[in-house]
C-alpha cells in the first residue's frame, strides 16, 4: 500500500512540475499595440481627391458634452499630436490625397481623437467638433454606414480613433457617414519618444491594412 | 452452463495471474507534435505534457485501462492582418492550446520474454481542448469537448517483474464538435511503468 502511495506521489509532484513551467506572454509593450480598422465597402474612395484634418487632436475626458457654440474641448498636448497629424498627413498623401482647407469643400474631412479608455472603441458627443467641422449645426451627427465598431472590455489604455467622414453624402438625416475608421490600442507605457514612434507606427499600420483607400 | 465455465476458468486465470502481474501504473512524459486543423492554429511542437495511466490485466497479454493527460501547445503569431468582412484588425497573438485527453485504453503487450515488451493499444474517450487568444490586451477563450480515439505503439523496456520504462507513439484524434474542427496530434509518451 506505502509503495502505490509512493508511486502516486512521484507521479504528482513530476506533473505539478510540467504544469508549472507554463508558456510566456507579451514581455514589451508594442506587442501589445492593435491596430483595428473597418469601412463602408459601398464607398467609392477612388473618387475623392481632396481631405482636410484639423492642427489639433481632441481629447475625449467625458461621453457627452454641453458646449456652446465656439467654445473648445481640450486638445492633446502638442508633442504627440503633431505625430498624429503629420503621420496621418503622410499617409493619406501617400495614398494620393491632397489636403485642403476645410472651407475648400473638402471630399473627405479626418477626425483625431484620443482618449484613455477600458474599451476599443469608444462612443462621445459630436459636438466635440463643432468648433472645425465646416456647416455643423444643432441636429447634426454622424452614423456608420453597414458596420459599427467593436465594443471589447478593459484595462485602461490610450485610444486613437481616426473617423473619416464625408462631408457631401449627409443621408436624409442630416447625419455625416463616417466611411473609414482606424482605432489603435496599446498600453500608455514608456517615454514619449517611444510613445511616438509607437503611435506612428500603427497609424502606418492603419493605412496599410486598408488598401482600398488608394487611388 | 457453457458461460459458468467460462466464468470460472477466467477468474481461475486472473487470481493465478495476480500474483504475477495484477495491473500497472505508469506516468509518463509527454511531448506533442501538433497535425491537421491543431496545426493550422499552432504548429510548434510542445514539450509540456503528462499522462496518467492505470491499466489491469484481464489475462496475460490484455489490459483494460483509464488514462488521463495534459498537454500545452503555445505560440507566439507575428504581427499579422486579421480580416473579417470589411473589419480588418493587426497585432501580435499569443495561441495557446490545453488539452486534457481522457480515454478508456485496451492494450495488447507481448510477453515478457527479453528486456524489450512491444505492445500496442486503442482508446477511446473525450478531450477537452481549451483555446486562447491573447491579443493586445483582449483575450478571448472557450472549452470543446470532443470525441477522442487513439491507436498507440510502442514497447516497455522491463529490466524487472515490477518496473519498467515506456516509450510510446500515440496519434490522438478529437472529433469535430460544435464549433471546433477536428483536432488531431501525435504524442511521444516516454514514462515509468510500475507493475504491482
Amino acid at each position: 500500500m506505502m509503495r502505490k502511495i509512493y508511486q502516486l506521489l512521484f507521479s504528482v509532484l513530476i506533473a505539478s512540475s510540467i504544469l508549472a513551467c507554463k508558456p510566456d506572454g507579451a514581455e514589451y509593450v508594442d506587442e501589445l499595440d492593435i491596430v483595428y480598422t473597418n469601412y463602408d465597402a459601398g464607398f467609392d474612395f477612388q473618387s475623392k481627391g481632396t481631405y482636410a484634418i484639423p492642427d489639433n487632436v481632441i481629447k475625449i475626458t467625458d461621453q457627452f458634452i454641453d458646449f456652446n457654440p465656439g467654445d473648445e474641448p481640450e486638445y492633446v498636448d502638442q508633442v504627440y499630436a503633431v505625430t498624429i497629424l503629420n503621420s496621418i498627413k503622410s499617409n493619406m498623401d501617400g495614398l494620393g490625397y491632397r489636403q485642403v482647407d476645410p472651407s475648400a469643400n473638402p471630399d473627405l474631412i479626418l477626425l483625431p481623437s484620443v482618449t484613455q479608455t477600458d474599451q476599443v472603441f469608444f462612443y462621445y458627443d459630436w459636438w466635440y467638433w463643432n468648433w472645425f467641422y465646416p456647416g455643423w449645426g444643432p441636429g447634426w451627427g454622424w452614423y456608420y454606414p453597414g458596420y459599427y465598431p467593436p465594443q471589447v472590455s478593459r484595462v485602461r489604455t490610450g485610444t486613437l480613433m481616426i473617423q473619416m467622414t464625408s462631408p457631401n453624402d449627409l443621408d436624409a438625416t442630416d447625419k455625416i457617414p463616417v466611411v473609414w475608421t482606424g482605432v489603435i490600442n496599446g498600453l500608455l507605457e514608456g517615454n514619449t519618444n517611444s510613445i511616438s514612434k509607437r503611435v506612428n507606427d500603427s497609424i502606418n499600420q492603419s493605412f496599410s491594412q486598408s488598401p482600398y483607400l488608394k487611388k | 452452463m457453457k458461460n459458468i465455465l467460462l466464468t470460472f476458468i477466467l477468474l481461475v486465470g486472473i487470481t493465478s495471474l495476480s500474483k504475477a502481474q495484477n495491473s500497472l501504473f505508469s506516468f509518463n512524459y509527454a511531448v506533442t507534435v501538433p497535425m491537421g486543423n491543431t496545426s493550422d492554429f499552432i504548429d510548434q511542437a510542445s514539450g509540456r505534457g503528462f499522462v496518467f495511466e492505470y491499466q489491469k490485466f484481464i489475462n496475460p497479454h490484455v489490459t483494460l485501462g483509464l488514462e488521463a493527460g495534459h498537454t500545452t501547445l503555445y505560440k507566439r503569431e507575428d504581427e499579422k492582418v486579421y480580416t473579417e468582412g470589411t473589419a480588418s484588425l493587426s497585432g501580435v497573438q499569443y495561441r495557446y492550446q490545453y488539452s486534457w485527453p481522457i480515454l478508456a485504453t485496451v492494450n495488447y503487450y507481448a510477453l515478457r520474454t527479453e528486456l524489450f515488451r512491444p505492445y500496442a493499444g486503442f482508446g477511446i474517450g473525450t478531450m477537452a481542448s481549451h483555446r486562447k487568444i491573447d491579443m493586445g490586451i483582449f483575450s478571448s477563450d472557450k472549452t470543446h469537448w470532443q470525441l477522442a480515439i487513439k491507436p498507440e505503439i510502442g514497447t516497455l523496456i522491463q529490466p524487472n517483474p515490477n518496473m519498467a520504462f515506456r516509450i510510446g507513439i500515440k496519434y490522438l484524434m478529437g472529433f469535430e464538435s460544435n464549433d471546433l474542427a477536428g483536432q488531431s496530434n501525435l504524442n511521444f509518451n516516454f514514462g515509468i511503468v510500475f507493475i504491482n
